[in-house]
């Protein structure tokens, strides 16, 4: 049986060790299996999702989605790929999607439906909250979610 | 203020394209699920809108106006909030990657006579035969200045409305007609250019109680852009070239007869007065043209902004220099920011005449009385529709909540002599005013 003192230096430990270690949740940036995009940059995703550039790097088109303004995944994914939080981003995209430039990323009910809706779009282009085990989705990026 | 002698809508060729786009956008809506399988978006539905009003210090006859296209109201009429109040609808479709159709609606305060169909502010198609380019087919805003596009956003800026000396006289909110785009990237800056042509039809709202609606019909319009996004540094330079119809043709050529025939007298000082009348109004098209540089950027906190434009033609109204700077500074919720613009014709205003004692006992009584109506008319509306003056504002944005902002804001404007064209019920007069506004824009 474990001394007292023992268990209390452990617990100490123990304490200190999740303060000082962040916690890490990776966001995992996926197109079809079958794209011809392989990896991206998170300068190109950014460009994609700000509606800077409505291609890939290649030239093909690209089909973002997201996730609902009110997931929390969203504003993991945003704070992630470009460092704003959804109050910036939400008003970014209030500017912008009555310029009848550029259309926000078409918003879908969950990630379920993401990773259906990305693998059966040869343009399209999303983002899951857990490696996808799915063979029919690629991932291009990843990014590290910071808390 | 939107009663209106009614065109058949099927008869404005903007109009035919909406109605194949609200078609198509309905049948769209009833298969989402489709949609997405075949690459395309399922339509989205958005909206905008303000509300707001102003009180003007003094409170004399003279009407504030956001844009020239409105109706003014007397400022001792008290608290007023047709001038920015306004609301838009907005649906847009992709059915495919490389297809958009787009269509917005926006409603506000115009002239009396304006039609129903200058509440449609958009309605194209969108096509991108390849990713970097895009054509436009359809009604869309006049690509003048930064703004463009979101003029009547009130969430996009920080300001109640944007700068009336720049912006307040420009009548021409869409055009019917194609344009091109071209985007390419070098190094870290994106670049995007535009070719753009097309015809509008606009009611500029009346001025004087004696006045009535003036309708033009704008039938070339073309122009380019050259915009170049570098961060968040954005610089744009715009050209375009307008040629005009006014109405009143038989009135205007009658008048120029009149004026021609004054001009052939051997009298001192009326036949050079008789010239700078006939100068000052083009006996066939009107014809403007714009240049403007705009410059935007965001650092940190600061939202800097200022756009300039010159512009010339062949009638003594459109010369002029416009103008106007903006600084904002975000802190939190709140965005405080100043503005000072700048307007004003080159021309000379055209001085008053008193050719009746002269001409009479040459002409006769009546052709003097007719020569001088003539001058007295001519006279008038340019004097009348003239623009001199320069605003300094100041104001808060308060961001409520991610979709909904409040606003105050106070206007200091300056109008030199026979400078009120931005108004209604002007006089000749220097003017001083305050202009305090208040407002709430909102997104959904």
């Amino acid at each position: 049986m474990l001394r007292p003192a023992f268990l209390r230096r452990l617990l100490a430990f123990c304490a200190a060790f999740a303060i000082w270690l962040p916690a890490h949740a990776d966001i995992f940036v996926v197109v079809p299996a079958t794209s011809t995009v392989k990896t991206m940059t998170q300068k190109e995703v950014v460009d994609i999702y700000m509606g800077r550039t409505r291609a890939f790097a290649g030239g093909e088109f690209a089909l973002p989605f997201d996730l609902p303004r009110d997931h929390p995944g969203r504003a993991a994914f945003y704070q992630a790929l470009t460092g704003m939080g959804p109050a910036q981003i939400n008003s970014y995209w209030s500017r912008l999607m009555f310029s009848g430039q550029v259309m926000p990323p078409q918003p879908l009910p969950g990630e379920a439906a993401m990773a259906d809706v990305v693998k059966r779009n040869p343009s399209a282009i999303g983002y899951v909250l857990q490696e996808p085990s799915d063979k029919g989705l690629h991932v291009v990026l990843v990014l590290k979610e910071s808390k | 203020m939107f009663a209106a002698p009614l065109r058949p809508l099927l008869a404005r060729p903007a109009i035919r394209p909406a109605l194949a786009a609200l078609v198509a956008l309905a049948a769209a809506s009833a298969r989402p699920a489709l949609a997405e399988e075949t690459g395309a978006a399922a339509p989205r539905y958005n909206g905008f809108g303000t509300l707001a009003g102003f009180a003007v210090d003094p409170a004399d006859d003279w009407g504030f106006r956001r844009e020239t296209t409105q109706p003014g109201h007397h400022g001792d009429d008290g608290l007023r909030v047709e001038q920015d109040t306004r609301l838009g609808l907005q649906a847009q479709w992709s059915a495919s990657p490389q297809v958009e159709l787009v269509g917005q609606f926006v409603f506000k305060s115009r002239a009396d006579t304006a039609p129903l169909s200058d509440n449609i502010a958009w309605a194209f198609a969108a096509w991108h035969p390849m990713a970097d380019w895009t054509l436009r087919l359809g009604r869309t805003s006049p690509d003048l200045f930064l703004l463009a596009d979101v003029r009547n956003v009130g969430f996009a800026y920080p300001w109640i409305r944007p700068n009336v000396e720049f912006y307040g006289w420009v009548p021409l909110s869409s055009s019917d007609g194609l344009d091109v785009t071209h985007e390419w990237t070098t190094g870290e800056s994106r670049w995007r250019a535009k070719l753009f042509t097309g015809t509008s039809a606009i009611t500029l709202a009346a001025k004087q109680e004696d006045d009535t609606d003036t309708h033009v019909r704008i039938k070339w319009f073309n122009g380019g852009t050259l915009t170049m996004d570098r961060g968040s540094l954005t610089l744009k330079a715009t050209f375009a070239e307008a040629r005009t119809a006014a109405g009143g043709a038989a009135d205007r050529a009658l008048g120029r007869e009149v004026l021609g025939a004054v001009a052939g007298l051997p009298l001192p000082v009326i036949p050079e007065q008789a010239t700078a009348l006939l100068e000052s109004y083009p006996s066939g098209l009107y014809i403007t043209r714009y240049a403007a540089l705009g410059a935007a950027w965001e650092h940190g906190p600061w939202q800097l902004q200022a756009e300039v434009a010159r512009l010339t033609g062949n009638f003594s109204a459109t010369k002029g220099w416009f103008g106007y700077g903006s600084a904002a500074w975000r802190t939190g919720s709140l965005t405080f920011f100043g503005m000072a613009g700048y307007a004003r014709d080159s021309e000379a205003p055209l001085p008053e005449t008193n050719w009746y004692p002269v001409l009479a006992p040459i002409a006769g009584p009546a052709l003097a009385a007719g020569a001088q109506a003539v001058a007295d008319g001519v006279t008038s509306a340019s004097n009348n529709a003239r623009i001199d003056q320069h605003s300094v504002s100041a104001g808060v944005r308060w961001d409520v909540g991610p979709q909904t902002a409040l606003k105050l804001q106070l206007d200091d404007i300056h109008t030199a002599p026979y400078g009120g064209g931005l108004w209604a019920f002007n006089t000749n007069d220097a003017h001083h005013a305050l202009v305090l506004s208040a407002g709430m824009d909102f997104v959904f």
